[in-house]
């Protein structure tokens, strides 16, 4: 009986320490799945990445809107501030920065940024140069920019194609 | 007997490896046999020695009962000291392996409880710490620093990289008018008017929260595509068949190979007064139109 005890209270106690472990890592674990899928298996880091537009295949993050023509850049602060622009759109456009702990640390839209969005990410102790406009404090090294712009139909997402293609995520 | 029990190597062991339980058992046994013998001789030597012809002890200690029966318990003792001190590291070994792999045992019964319960919490527990309204299933909270722990993990499972509220809010439904779940194989209108936000769009999503593979391209209706092919009305209301195949409907989005679906509702960059009170959105409506019987 008290060896029955002694093993429910264990069996109990694992499930329960498991369980939290498991809920509290679960947006660092899928964001670092979201991570290694954004940049190419860590070959893309700091760099804008335009997949074509979401199909029935597209896997890459869940819930994607086939409306909209997603751009991302999964940046590494390690070596220093990461510079963020994207080009100005006519129609609805966002740049969201995500942290490695999946929390939306920063987001604009082109009503916010009619010229389009140009920002810098800097990691913990690290100055923002000089004469930057935007800056955005990351907790974590690492994270995910993520761009949306309006393309309901072919034709809208192949002007959102034309100007995303000067869009920026590279090291300072 | 009763005096050997108390010295018995196995019952001070308890739980024992194979090996120790089986190397014990044999001494155990024969221990046991011998001491039955051995008692009842020596209580027949007493006897004898007792009515020893002039009501004396035998004069010879080799002779006395007792001497043989000290000489015996000395000897057991000794046999079992010495079988105990070659046992014990055996038997030893044996319980804590077998403890050893007990607690392994418990252990991963308890992981695969919190496992089991945690992907159990993030992949059923989706309303939890919603709002809902009309069967559209918002939060407050998605995309927000400050949820819980569940909320996180759940906004993480589900919708990873979405926007905050000021951005974007999401509504998510899995039931018609009437309560019951959507199924693939049903037919469904759904109406609605003009929506509290800049842009919005409704989107079919399988089970497994990406789009359903079917190859029809209708996943979606949304604000610009509704105003041109749905022709809404001077109102503004509009009207989009959610079915397996395309009819005659203005616009569609197919439910072929979506099983058990969601449909989900953007409001891009919403109306303060859609963010502050969800029960102020004029939500569309999902009715059944025609649904097959279900198959026995």
């Amino acid at each position: 009986m008290k060896s029955l005890i002694k093993s429910l209270v264990i069996v109990l106690v694992t499930a329960a320490v498991v369980h939290l472990a498991v809920i509290l890592s679960a947006p660092n674990l899928l964001m670092a799945v979201a991570f290694k899928r954004l940049s190419a298996e860590g070959k893309m880091v700091n760099h804008m990445i335009h997949p074509p537009r979401t199909t029935e295949a597209s896997r890459a993050i869940v819930r994607p809107s086939p409306d909209l023509a997603y751009s991302s850049c999964a940046y590494d602060l390690s070596k220093g501030p990461v510079r963020v622009k994207a080009a100005k759109a006519t129609d609805y456009m966002s740049v969201s920065v995500y942290a490695a702990n999946s929390d939306n640390i920063f987001a604009i839209n082109d009503r916010q940024a009619p010229n389009g969005v140009d920002l810098v990410i800097v990691g913990k102790g690290q100055a923002a140069p000089a004469g930057t406009a935007l800056v955005v404090q990351s907790p974590t090294q690492r994270g995910i920019v993520l761009e949306r712009r309006l393309a309901p139909s072919a034709e809208a997402f192949a002007k959102a194609e034309l100007a995303r293609k000067q869009d920026v995520c590279a090291p300072l | 007997m009763g005096g050997f029990q108390g010295l018995n190597p196995s019952r001070r062991h308890g739980h024992l490896g194979a090996i120790g339980q089986a190397g014990l058992d044999n001494t155990k046994a024969n221990a046991t046999a011998r001491t039955g013998n051995e008692n009842h001789a020596i209580s027949e030597v007493e006897v004898h020695i007792g009515v020893f012809p002039f009501g004396l002890t035998a004069p010879c200690p080799l002779l006395s009962g007792r001497w043989v029966a000290y000489r015996w318990f000395t000897y057991k003792a000794l046999e079992r000291r010495r079988y105990d001190f070659l046992a014990r590291p055996v038997a030893e070994e044996g319980q804590s392996v077998r403890a050893a792999v007990k607690l392994g045992a418990l252990v991963l019964i308890g992981a695969g409880l919190g496992v089991g319960s945690a992907l159990y919490m993030l992949n059923q527990g989706m309303n939890i710490g919603k709002e809902t309204v009309q069967g559209w299933v918002g939060s407050h909270v998605s995309g927000d620093k400050s949820a819980d722990p569940y909320t996180r993990a759940l906004v993480a499972r589900a919708g990873l990289l979405a926007l905050t509220q000021a951005e974007t809010l999401y509504f998510n439904r899995t039931t018609d008018e009437a309560g019951k779940p959507l199924r693939a194989d049903c037919t469904y209108q759904l109406e609605g008017g003009p929506q509290p936000a800049r842009w919005w769009s409704i989107t079919i999503y399988a089970a497994d929260n990406y789009l359903p593979v079917n190859g029809d391209d209708a996943q979606s209706a949304d604000a610009t595509r509704v105003a041109t092919f749905a022709k809404p009305d001077d109102q503004g209301r509009w009207k989009v068949q959610v079915s397996p195949q395309k009819s005659d409907a203005v616009h569609w989005i197919s439910s072929k190979n979506a099983g058990a679906y969601a449909l989900t509702l953007r409001l891009y960059n919403p109306q303060e007064s859609a963010r502050q009170d969800f029960k102020s959105i004029a939500f569309p409506t999902v009715k059944t139109v025609s649904c097959p019987s279900v198959p026995a």
